[in-house]
């Protein structure tokens, strides 16, 4: 029986998830630490 | 490094706040896991036998506790000076943002996987095997685990950047609420039918057939590609 949030087979899209969720990663900790390096901490 | 690392991990395991995440991850687990298993008792014939779809059920609710947790934790740093403290003592901004980012990331990955250990022994003990393949529950789970990753790096964006504990929570719960229903919202759109009609309607009594038709909500071209990219690219959507 397939249940919801779960299915016998992996979405068609599912090779992509990892890989822009890396992009993600890269993207988010590069950004902030760009501003982070830039900020006032006073 | 190492010395901001082994202060921030000391401080990660006395943080109520962390142990709040972990208590609540591992309490909604088995509190998912304790009602199907009493849906079972009650209607056997209608409702799912297994764990398999609570696998992942938790991951909607831990974007908000990951948001709460990140900002606070972080924020302490912040509202209690230590982060100035850090900068005077030597370290540098890469080392300061770099060992928050390890302890958030490592953290946020205990809270991910004590949901789904407790979702696998307490699903294992009280409702039986699981049915979905155990190649396809390792890759999905790996999958998440990158996921989470990706969530706690955008939080702890915010926290860094937000000086305020109170403000950052807010943001970052806003943020969590609007990727979340975000992404259901384009996942509705991209859903649309391309062709609608075909049925028939009883209007005033009389029955009348709507022709097939092009459906103008369905998105095509570059706008689906568009909306897929979307979807796929924010970590809301998994």
């Amino acid at each position: 029986m397939i249940q919801y949030g779960m299915s016998e087979s992996l979405p068609t899209n599912f090779a992509r998830f990892p890989i822009y969720s890396l992009l993600f990663v890269f993207i988010t900790v590069a950004g902030g630490w760009g501003f982070f390096r830039r900020k006032d901490l006073k | 490094m190492k010395k901001l690392l082994s202060a921030n991990f000391s401080r990660l395991f006395h943080s109520k706040i962390y142990w709040l995440g972990m208590i609540f991850m591992f309490g909604f687990a088995a509190f998912a896991v304790a009602s199907r298993f009493r849906d079972k008792l009650v209607a056997p014939d209608y409702a799912y036998p297994t764990a398999d779809g609570l696998w992942f059920v938790g991951g909607m609710y831990f974007a908000i506790v990951l948001a709460v947790f990140i900002s606070i934790w972080v924020g302490t740093d912040y509202s209690d000076g230590t982060i100035r403290n850090k900068l005077s003592v030597g370290h540098t901004r890469a080392e300061i943002y770099f060992s928050n980012w390890i302890v958030c990331t490592v953290a946020s990955l205990m809270m991910h996987v004590i949901y789904i250990l407790t979702v696998w022994g307490a699903g294992y003990l009280l409702l039986g095997k699981f049915e979905t393949p155990a190649k396809t529950l390792a890759l999905c789970t790996l999958a998440s685990l990158v996921t989470v990753i990706a969530m706690s790096s955008l939080f702890l964006l915010l926290a860094m950047l937000i000086h305020n504990k109170a403000t950052g929570a807010v943001v970052s719960m806003i943020l969590a609420l609007v990727l979340l229903f975000g992404a259901m919202t384009v996942m509705q759109m991209l859903s649309a039918p391309e062709l609608v009609g075909g049925f028939t309607v009883s209007v005033n009594g009389e029955m009348r057939y709507i022709e097939r038709q092009p459906n103008p909500d369905y998105l095509s071209g570059i706008k689906r590609e568009i909306f897929q990219f979307i979807l796929d690219f924010q970590p809301g959507d998994r």
